[in-house]
């Protein structure tokens, strides 16, 4: 399963919102808010949860090619130790997920074991660039290929020789942009 | 209320979310806050704060769920407005 997000800590950071207890009530459950609270740095905990359910979100809708809606706190956060990597529960499924916090940015992604992610800065990113770092990643022969995406806005990149179709996620926020993509197709 | 001031006053409410400002030029009932306006998803959770606040009513999380285009805003109002 397949799914990013990607935050922009300067920009997420600028509104302090760990104790805006309506905002924090919208998306998290008791246990996560008491969590977010307990942390050493409770804005970069509560981004980090966000950014859980944002990737899981992305994996959960295309799993079972789900219409789009606003439910952050049906998503069910819990950390591993370690507190790098975390599970996100949903409608009994669950999702494994991987996050790397920097000073700039907090990524996180879902885990199947066979991925691979690039954080790309804005002011240097190209579609083409895209394009050229996926088919480098994958090993693919330098196919025309074209990105779509389906009615439920989910970016796959088609490969016109092959015939082929490779899923993958993209989030955008800030001065970044964050790739996701599965090994396992090829 | 009538449905013209939900949506004037919902418009006011969203613009300072707003990433792509070409969407608001057209605001309208099919207006997608995510696609049409690009307002990124934890801001939508500050719009529905600030229809909250605006309207005196409670965005319950079912109806929050829904919350994804002007007209889904404005039915979720005028539902809570009538209650």
């Amino acid at each position: 399963m397949i799914g990013n997000d990607i935050i922009d800590l300067k920009v997420s950071l600028a509104n302090k919102r760990a104790e805006n207890h309506r905002f924090l009530r919208k998306i998290f459950n008791q246990d996560e808010i008491l969590t977010i609270w307990n942390s050493k740095n409770p804005e970069l905990m509560l981004w980090q949860f966000w950014s859980m359910k944002e990737a899981a979100y992305k994996a959960h809708q295309r799993k079972f090619n789900l219409a789009r809606k606003l439910n952050p706190i049906s998503y069910n956060c819990s950390l591993h130790s370690g507190d790098i990597s975390g599970t996100v529960e949903i409608e009994r499924e669950t999702y494994i997920l991987k996050t790397v916090i920097n000073p700039e940015y907090i990524h996180t992604w879902v885990d199947s074991g066979k991925n691979i992610q690039k954080v790309y800065d804005n002011k240097s990113y190209s579609r083409r660039d895209l394009i050229q770092d996926i088919i480098l990643e994958l090993g693919l022969n330098n196919s025309y290929t074209s990105i779509s995406k389906d009615l439920n806005g989910i970016p796959s990149l088609f490969l016109e020789n092959d015939n082929k179709s490779i899923p993958f996620s993209l989030s955008h926020h800030g001065n970044f942009t964050a790739l996701s993509i599965p090994l396992i197709m090829c | 209320m009538s449905e013209k001031e939900i949506i004037t006053r919902l418009k006011k409410i969203v613009e300072p979310y707003v990433q792509r400002i070409e969407g608001m030029a057209n605001f309208h009932e099919e207006t997608d806050f995510l696609n049409d306006l690009q307002i990124n998803s934890a801001n939508l959770v500050d719009v529905v704060l600030d229809v909250e606040d605006e309207f005196d009513i409670e965005i319950d999380n079912d109806s929050m769920e829904g919350m994804l285009t002007v007209g889904d805003a404005k039915s979720i109002i005028q539902k809570k407005l009538a209650s």
